[in-house]
């Protein structure tokens, strides 16, 4: 008790008695702190792993320098190992599927309306880059 | 900086992670974020830093006289300079270029040619934004809804706070000040719905907005005499999208990266094109600015306490204000005119038809009663699917102004939409489908992301990276190349 002051009927800074929801808004606070700081750089990984050539695209815009070259060659490694290892071929896909969709025309629609009409399984609507 | 880069990712994570190291000592951390904020501001321009400084330094100086002063009339005299000197500011980057333009064309029309004063003024992004910022604390003060504050500290972080700081929404000091006295608390319902508003306002930008103005709008605006009706038709509902895509993203993301780091922002749009008037359409659009010219310029100019005729001419005038902030050239004067004469239109045709609805209601009770229930509720219903295509339509119309890059361009474009003799180049079915994909997000429950926010709540930190992870991965593929900076960056 030698930090209350008596004659004030207050307690000493820093021992001052905190209501729970208080302590509980912190603590709940602390952990949405950390959840959030641990997703968002998992996020970035996910990004590093299977969109590598962004991050190659990012550094090369980087000044001339030589702390700056090293980054661009351990980036250029990366995404040459991602590539090797078929990471980045998810966001090919994607980006592929996207311009498929991007380029398809009138005709190519109607007919992917009549496929699911008929119920056969309907093409994909491709147009003229994917074929 | 934009907010879809990795220079913002990379400067977000380490402000986020400085700010909550520090979240126990409140000066530091506002230090930091208001550091942070002005290397954010800087990132365009330096030196437009230094007015922003210019700007927080004379409102927190004009808030502290007018908090200290006790005489009405003085309080009134010294808020009526600080406000005109706000003004003044803007007036000078935003609309010197404007007016000496014009009164150049009015003095060759006048057969009187001068060479007047020539300034290349640059506009600082988003200095309509802090000024109105500056201008509600001020007023703020004055009827004092909010204390002058003592925190130099606490003024330049209410006034350059990154996340609203180039293109809102407009915080309020009301708001916004009392949280900056409370230690910042985020809760995991407020993370998850952050980041359901960061990817929602991602993929609006990046591939809804983009694609229609690289695909479509850019192209129908720069020369519509060069398309015919149907595409010039579908450009400027595709505007209406992209618009609304592009400036509702920002406050998204904004809205999200402040609840990250702990603030809560009001919400600045409420699904627009579902409106049934124009009235509704302005409590759902620019949510912010809408109720910042009417706390601060309608009512002040009187409201609707007076006659009819000075409560339409506070409106019309309120309206083409709000088109004026937008920027300097007539298209805005228009845009803003048409809108408050709409408005005034559509008060007058309300009155007369509630007018109507009293004289028929005189039919006593019964089957009569119900049957006119009935007849009333489809009369409603019919009223209000109308409602929304005529106040959609109309919005539009403003929107071609708000667009076109000259007045006559305009015109071009409106004459142009008539004359269907030309195929339409644009209407491919990715395109259509865009904008009708958009127009039918507008009848969503109003608070579906608060919903797809609970429903992350729950989740654990690898599923919120993975979301966030292949969230952004998914809208990187499916957007088009390059980032293109906010249209609501130009105000």
């Amino acid at each position: 008790m030698e930090h209350i002051d008596p004659e004030a009927d207050a307690y000493e800074p820093g021992f001052e008695m905190k209501p729970k929801a208080s302590l509980n808004a912190e603590n709940e606070t602390t952990k949405t702190f950390k959840r959030a700081l641990y997703g968002m750089l998992f996020g970035m990984f996910i990004l590093a792993l299977f969109h590598s050539a962004s991050l190659v695209n990012y550094v090369r815009g980087l000044p001339i320098g030589p702390v700056e070259d090293t980054v661009i060659a351990v980036s250029e490694a990366w995404h040459e190992q991602m590539e090797k290892n078929g990471m980045t071929e998810l966001f090919t896909l994607m980006d592929e599927s996207v311009t498929a969709l991007h380029d398809a025309t009138w005709d190519d629609f109607d007919a992917f309306v009549r496929g699911l009409k008929q119920g056969e399984p309907p093409e994909d609507l491709r147009g003229g880059v994917a074929e | 900086m934009l907010f879809p880069t990795l220079d913002f990712a990379l400067f977000f994570v380490i402000v986020f992670l400085v700010a909550w190291e520090l979240r126990r000592d409140m000066d530091a951390r506002k230090l930091v974020l208001v550091f942070a904020s002005y290397f954010f501001y800087g990132y365009w321009d330096w030196r437009f830093t230094l007015l922003l400084a210019g700007s927080s330094l004379l409102n927190y100086a004009a808030g502290r006289i007018i908090g200290g002063l006790n005489d009405g009339v003085t309080r009134k005299w010294v808020l009526g300079i600080a406000v005109a000197l706000n003004l003044c500011v803007l007036g000078f980057f935003k609309y010197y270029g404007f007016f000496l333009d014009s009164l150049a064309d009015i003095l060759t029309t006048l057969g009187i040619e001068r060479d007047l004063p020539f300034l290349e003024v640059i506009l600082p992004v988003g200095i309509s934004f802090f000024t109105f910022q500056g201008i509600s604390y001020l007023v703020d003060v004055y009827r004092r809804h909010v204390d002058a504050s003592r925190s130099v500290l606490d003024i330049f972080l209410y006034i350059s706070f990154f996340p609203q700081l180039v293109a809102g929404p407009i915080v309020r000091a009301a708001h916004f000040l009392p949280q900056l006295d409370r230690t910042p608390h985020v809760s995991r319902r407020m993370a998850s719905l952050a980041v359901v508003l960061i990817l929602v306002g991602l993929f609006k930008k990046m591939v809804i907005a983009n694609y229609l103005a690289t695909e479509v709008v850019d192209h129908v605006f720069f020369d519509p005499t060069a398309f015919g009706g149907g595409d010039l038709l579908l450009g400027v509902y595709a505007y209406a999208v992209q618009i609304y895509c592009d400036f509702s993203a920002y406050s998204d993301i904004a809205i999200g990266v402040a609840a990250l780091l702990g603030y809560r922002f009001p919400r600045n749009f409420d699904h627009p094109y579902r409106s049934a008037s124009l009235q509704e359409f302005w409590r759902r659009w620019h949510i912010s600015l809408s109720t910042w010219l009417r706390d601060y310029l309608y009512i002040p100019l009187g409201g609707s306490r007076g006659s009819t005729f000075k409560t339409y001419r506070n409106l019309f005038l309120t309206m083409f204000l709000g088109g004026i902030w937008h920027g300097a050239a007539w298209t805005f004067v228009f845009w803003g005119a048409f809108h408050g004469a709409m408005l005034g239109v559509e008060r007058a045709l309300t009155k007369r038809w509630e007018e109507l609805n009293k004289d028929a209601n005189g039919y006593g009770g019964g089957f009569v009663a119900f049957f006119l229930g009935l007849g009333r509720s489809i009369q409603n219903s019919f009223a209000t699917v109308m409602g929304i295509i005529v106040t959609f339509h109309l919005v539009c119309f403003a929107w071609i102004f708000f667009r076109a890059p000259t007045f006559s361009g305009a015109w071009d474009y409106v004459i142009g939409i008539f004359d269907w003799s030309q195929p339409a180049q644009f209407a491919t079915p990715f395109i259509v489908g865009l904008v009708a994909f958009s127009l039918a997000g507008q009848f969503l429950p109003s608070n579906w992301a608060n919903g797809a926010g609970r429903l992350l709540q729950r989740a654990p930190w690898p599923v919120l990276g993975l979301m966030f992870g292949f969230g952004i991965l998914a809208i990187e593929a499916m957007a088009p190349e390059g980032v293109a900076p906010f249209i609501y960056f130009q105000f």
